[in-house]
């Protein structure tokens, strides 16, 4: 009963956030930018057919056409959209010696979510807790959006009418983006990841990103997520840093832009 | 002829009987299980040999760490938080009550009640696997998400204490789940409290299987009692009664979140308001008709799938279910993970009851765990909701032969 015993001990259980790590004091601020390509000739993206024969066929297969599935998508010079890059080290609440001043305009703001043609229009999105997320819905059909979160935020599922809107506010953060679909249009998903900082970025069609006015001058941790690949695992950055099972340690100095390009082999797909 | 197999019998009795002795008569003890679709799914399939090993090391880990905290089937364990008074959500006396072998007292009040009632369905570990369990249809409830259909709590809020209550007292209409309405209340209360305990079992082991694959460097242990000297034994103690608090937590709040139901306006069921309930019905607001069908019947759209057959995988089940099952992982829902079908409006039985406030809550905080999505925040009042109700409540007084209103079938063509 050794494992009972220690994990009794003291029993100074009881806070239901992680703490944060007692980190140094940062020394300022300092930009991480880059770019996500694939090497290489990456996977057809298939088409989600069930649109073609659904009866909101008119709006989510217009011309017959059916959307393609998002898991991997990549540009024309190899840019891989929808990577989430994220802060992960827990960071002190509400202090401003780690949340630069620049954020503070967003709080209480609101990060739009919308869905057109039976497509979520962002495939991957990320947004901070201290904002709220405006699903929207551009179709002149009905959805309902289904969050099923793992972490600490909340589970959504509601319906929001033809062309209308609703606010989503998560009440915690995830480790890693959360599933998000629509039961009247099954095929339908993409990913929300909420954030308890303001330092996160996803990927542009070109694979770019850029996080800007990260605490500066303390090692921090991030991650590198995307849909297909998950925790990005076992390759280096430009700069020589590693990812392993999504996590990557930098350590950014003042008024410095580091840079963050990932090459990815397009065999890792398959 | 006979002779012979009269011989192969004798030999047979002397195989069975010598089986017996080298086994024993006892069964083998009971254990949780931990849960191998998600820990399959979380991990992965390792690449290597050492990667196998050091991943089965970080399990039979994670198990020790489940076994410290919650004990086994036959004693169960309570873990100790300070700051959290546990005992309104998992009472110790009564989760004794409910827990190891079926028995009876001196004063001939019943032990093991789990076993004798629940576990030939949802399993000993909560899973909804049990031996009957592949037989029904739907599946009965794998607890260990922590996700229950039936409450009168918004999506995300954990069942109250009376809302599980209810479910066993009343059973689950059009399902196996039958009413227990003759045990005595303590025993519901003992039943209540040792199906949260399995939840909460398994909520807690969902989120250290979480910390394992996200926080922990390949290898390494949550918790090593034989090596006091890692750094991260405070960190990962940490990180593991943060599960349990946040987890407990969550089913501490339920009470307090119970949503309002205000009173339906006068003339709530009248001819009027189940027009306009059927107006909404097929409205694009609340958009019932999509998943529901033109005539109610649950035919619309049948494609979708329930959270627990989701965990398979979240498109298509059916193709990564044989994964699992080469495993060696024996589960109803891998045997057959069917979609979820809509509710058929005409037959008036509703598993979540049927009076009009069980329907006002299914209509206005959706179904947790399945598509059913709850009334959207803005363009559909109160009003609006109970005539719903009302038109819900008059479908199977009206001939489907002979709706009352004839629907234009309305699929459109390209």
């Amino acid at each position: 009963m050794a494992m009972r015993g220690m994990l009794e001990e003291g029993a100074a259980a009881g806070s239901t956030e992680s703490a944060p790590l007692e980190l140094a004091q940062p020394t300022g601020w300092g930009t991480l930018k880059g770019v996500i390509t694939v090497d290489g000739q990456p996977p057809a993206q298939p088409p989600l057919v069930q649109a073609v024969t659904h009866q909101d066929a008119r709006v989510c297969a217009p011309g017959g056409n059916a959307p393609l599935a998002e898991a991997v998508s990549v540009g024309p010079n190899g840019g891989l959209r929808g990577v989430a890059i994220y802060l992960d080290t827990p960071l002190p609440p509400d202090n401003p010696q780690w949340l630069h001043e620049s954020y503070e305009s967003l709080r209480g703001g609101e990060v739009e979510f919308d869905q057109k043609n039976c497509i979520f229009l962002s495939h991957v999105a990320a947004m901070w807790t201290a904002q709220k997320l405006r699903v929207l819905n551009s179709d002149p059909k009905g959805h309902n959006t289904k969050i099923d979160p793992r972490g600490n935020a909340r589970p959504f599922n509601q319906t929001i009418g033809a062309n209308g809107s609703t606010i989503y506010e998560p009440g915690g953060e995830e480790r890693a983006p959360a599933p998000v679909s629509c039961s009247i249009h099954p095929w339908m998903n993409a990913y929300l990841l909420p954030r308890n900082n303001p330092y996160f970025a996803v990927t542009d069609e070109k694979g770019e990103f850029e996080i800007s006015n990260i605490p500066a001058g303390v090692e921090l941790e991030f991650r590198v997520w995307q849909p297909a690949l998950e925790f990005v695992d076992g390759v280096a950055t430009s700069n020589g840093d590693t990812i392993s099972k999504g996590r990557v340690k930098l350590t950014i100095a003042d008024g410095e832009t580091r840079e963050f390009n990932v090459s990815l082999d397009a065999a890792v797909f398959q | 002829m006979q002779c012979l197999v009269m011989l192969r019998f004798r030999t047979l009795a002397v195989l069975f009987t010598m089986a017996l002795v080298a086994v024993g008569c006892d069964s083998p003890k009971a254990e949780f299980h931990l849960d191998r679709v998600f820990l399959h799914k979380t991990f992965g399939e390792p690449e290597s040999r050492e990667e196998a090993d050091s991943l089965r090391n970080q399990v039979q880990n994670l198990k020790e760490v489940m076994v410290g905290l919650f004990g086994n089937p036959d004693e169960p364990h309570v873990p100790q938080l300070t700051d959290l008074d546990t005992t309104t959500v998992l009472d110790v006396g009564l989760i004794e009550m409910a827990a190891g072998r079926v028995a009876s007292d001196e004063a001939g009040r019943g032990r093991g009640l789990y076993r004798e009632h629940c576990a030939h369905c949802h399993g000993v570990s909560g899973d909804g696997a049990g031996p009957t369990a592949a037989f029904l249809n739907p599946y009965p409830r794998d607890f260990r998400m922590g996700k229950f259909k039936f409450k009168s709590t918004p999506l995300g809020v954990k069942p109250t204490h009376d809302d599980l209550r209810k479910t066993i007292i009343d059973g689950i209409p059009d399902t196996a789940m039958p009413s227990f309405r003759l045990l005595d209340d303590d025993e519901v209360d003992s039943l209540v409290h040792y199906v949260r305990y399995l939840a909460i079992r398994g909520e807690v082991e969902r989120r250290l299987v979480m910390e394992v694959m996200t926080e922990l460097d390949t290898g390494d242990l949550i918790l090593d009692p034989e090596d006091r000297s890692n750094a991260l034994v405070e960190e990962n103690l940490e990180l593991v009664k943060g599960a349990v608090a946040t987890v407990v937590g969550q089913w501490a709040n339920a009470a307090s979140q119970v949503t309002e139901i205000p009173s339906p306006p006068d003339q709530w069921d009248s001819h009027d308001s189940v027009q306009r309930g059927r107006d909404l019905f097929f409205g694009s607001v609340a958009n019932c008709v999509k998943c529901h069908g033109q005539l109610a019947l649950g035919d619309g759209e049948t494609g979708d799938f329930d959270d627990w057959i989701k965990e398979i995988d979240e498109k298509d089940p059916a193709s990564k279910a044989p994964d699992f099952l080469a495993l060696g992982v024996v589960e109803p829902r891998l045997l057959d993970p069917r979609p979820i079908r809509p509710r058929n409006l005409r037959t008036g039985v509703f598993r979540g009851g049927r009076r009009p406030v069980d329907l006002y809550l299914r209509i206005k905080n959706g179904i947790e765990g399945t598509p059913m999505p709850a009334a959207p925040a803005s363009g559909l009042s109160e009003d609006d909701i109970w005539s719903i109700v009302a038109y819900v409540r008059s479908l199977p007084q009206e001939p489907i032969s002979r709706p009352e209103v004839q629907v234009e079938y309305t699929r459109e063509r390209l």
